[in-house]
């Protein structure tokens, strides 16, 4: 419903009309309105750009929005059109990083073993625990003699930080940018608009996004490795993976 | 898994059939959630069936079988039942630390095997994010690290690898955050956790319902 008030909002009608049209349904109510494109006209930067005066944790998750605009008669000189755009949100983090002071100098990674990347026995053990309460919790739903052992069976497994994750996140619709990701150049301008909300920070920070978002901002990055300086050499950026990608390949994989 | 082997009982193809979940939960692309929930579903049943297998009943409606004529009803401990299945029929430990494996020489009980592996793999994924779980997740990736890489998906084994070297070579603020920062919660409450790229799909969805009724 919104979205079509926000058409007629538009055309400058008369109270009364949003009223009527209102009581069968079709609009939000006048005053809503006004709230919603209050909501819509507020500066979006103005919370990121708070979070990095105070120095707050946050981190950019991006992710390609591709829409298709076809014709109803495609001809040689007249056919559909794909606009692709690219969409960024920005997410404090609800456990603050700790504060470490003196300067970090990276460790020399070849010093690591390679037993040091693979799965130990401890985190298999790990693994092992919790399935027993995943498990535990499908055989009291459903064998009949261990329903009554329902209540013994954890409903969430607590971890260090189980109440911070339980609050709400704070996230900000930063923008979305008439910028396709597959192009270098266009990738590039997408990683100095992040930049751009950094400021003069030095402070590094992560761009989430899946597999191909962020193997198109290692490249831009790499392209860049010339540069005079560390903004322009885009090195506040920290690309990174998400999550749910994993699993959907996993399953692909599976 | 899901190869073309319907005709052949007792394969994931064949099973999901059976509940009638095939044609939503055939190609994860299309249907993440719907092959997922298929996915887990056969894996509840084979825990269910491995389980009655344990308590010596028949079926999960079944009580108990009485030892003792007109004694008193035996009772069994959830998590000890738990932790025999989870023992025999989740994940195969030799096979993610590389020791040896002992073949059984049964084509059929060697695929149930690999089923529940993975299940429990994905089952604990899932459950990871939705508590927001930073190790855990992590912890996660290492193990399908090495699935990526035996069924030659380079791209997402490299990139679990680099995970575990940004892990061990970035500054320790952006190492709890990369930890601590993987899900978002957009309602609050505990196990309401979803992976960032999720909930970013869903502001696009969002966005695009709403160009689209404008176009």
């Amino acid at each position: 419903m919104p979205h079509k008030t926000l058409v007629i909002a538009h055309t400058l009608l008369w109270l009364q009309v949003y009223t009527r049209l209102n009581h069968i349904s079709v609009t939000v109510s006048y005053q809503a309105v006004l709230t919603l494109i209050s909501k819509i006209s507020e500066n979006h930067k103005a919370p990121i750009q708070k979070w990095v005066n105070e120095g707050t944790a946050f981190q950019f998750v991006g992710d390609n929005v591709d829409k298709y605009r076809g014709v109803r008669d495609v001809r040689s000189d007249h056919h559909g059109k794909l606009v692709n755009m690219y969409s960024l949100l920005a997410v404090k983090a609800r456990v603050p990083p700790p504060i470490t002071s003196g300067d970090f100098s990276p460790p020399d990674l070849s010093l690591l073993e390679p037993s040091y990347f693979l799965p130990t026995p401890g985190e298999v053990a790990a693994i092992q625990a919790n399935l027993v309460v995943l498990v535990a919790r499908v055989l009291t739903k459903y064998i009949k003699v261990l329903r009554s052992q329902d209540r013994r069976v954890p409903t969430h497994i607590p971890h260090v930080h189980s109440k911070e994750m339980a609050q709400r996140s704070e996230i900000v619709v930063a923008d979305v940018l008439h910028k396709c990701e597959i192009k270098r150049s266009d990738m590039i301008d997408i990683m100095r608009e992040m930049m751009g909300y950094l400021g003069d920070s030095t402070e590094k920070r992560l761009s989430m996004g899946d597999l191909l978002t962020k193997e198109r901002q290692d490249g831009a990055k790499r392209h860049l490795i010339c540069g005079n300086t560390p903004a322009r050499r885009l090195e506040m950026l920290v690309p990174c993976v998400a999550d749910w990608h994993c699993l959907l390949n996993f399953l692909i994989v599976s | 898994m899901l190869k073309k082997s319907s005709s052949n009982r007792g394969t994931l193809m064949n099973l999901l059939g059976r509940i009638g979940r095939l044609r939503e939960a055939k190609d994860p692309k299309k249907n993440l959630h719907a092959c997922l929930d298929g996915f887990l579903t056969i894996f509840k049943g084979q825990l269910v069936a491995a389980a009655d297998e344990e308590m010596g009943i028949s079926s999960p409606e079944d009580d108990l079988p009485q030892t003792v004529p007109e004694g008193p009803r035996p009772k069994v401990d959830v998590f000890e039942v738990a932790r025999r299945v989870v023992d025999r029929w989740t994940i195969v430990p030799e096979a993610i630390l590389g020791q040896p494996l002992l073949d059984t020489g049964d084509g059929v009980y060697n695929y149930a095997r690999v089923l529940c592996h993975l299940a429990a793999i994905a089952i604990e994924f899932a459950d990871a994010w939705s508590e927001g779980d930073g190790p855990r997740i992590l912890r996660c990736w290492k193990v399908m690290m090495l699935h990526f890489y035996a069924n030659r998906n380079t791209k997402y084994a490299l990139e679990a690898l680099r995970l575990q070297c940004d892990l061990a070579s970035l500054p320790p603020s952006l190492v709890h955050q990369l930890t601590w920062g993987r899900t978002v919660n957009t309602h609050g409450g505990s196990g309401r956790n979803l992976p960032c790229d999720l909930h970013n799909k869903h502001v696009n969805r969002h966005f695009k319902e709403i160009i689209g009724a404008g176009c």
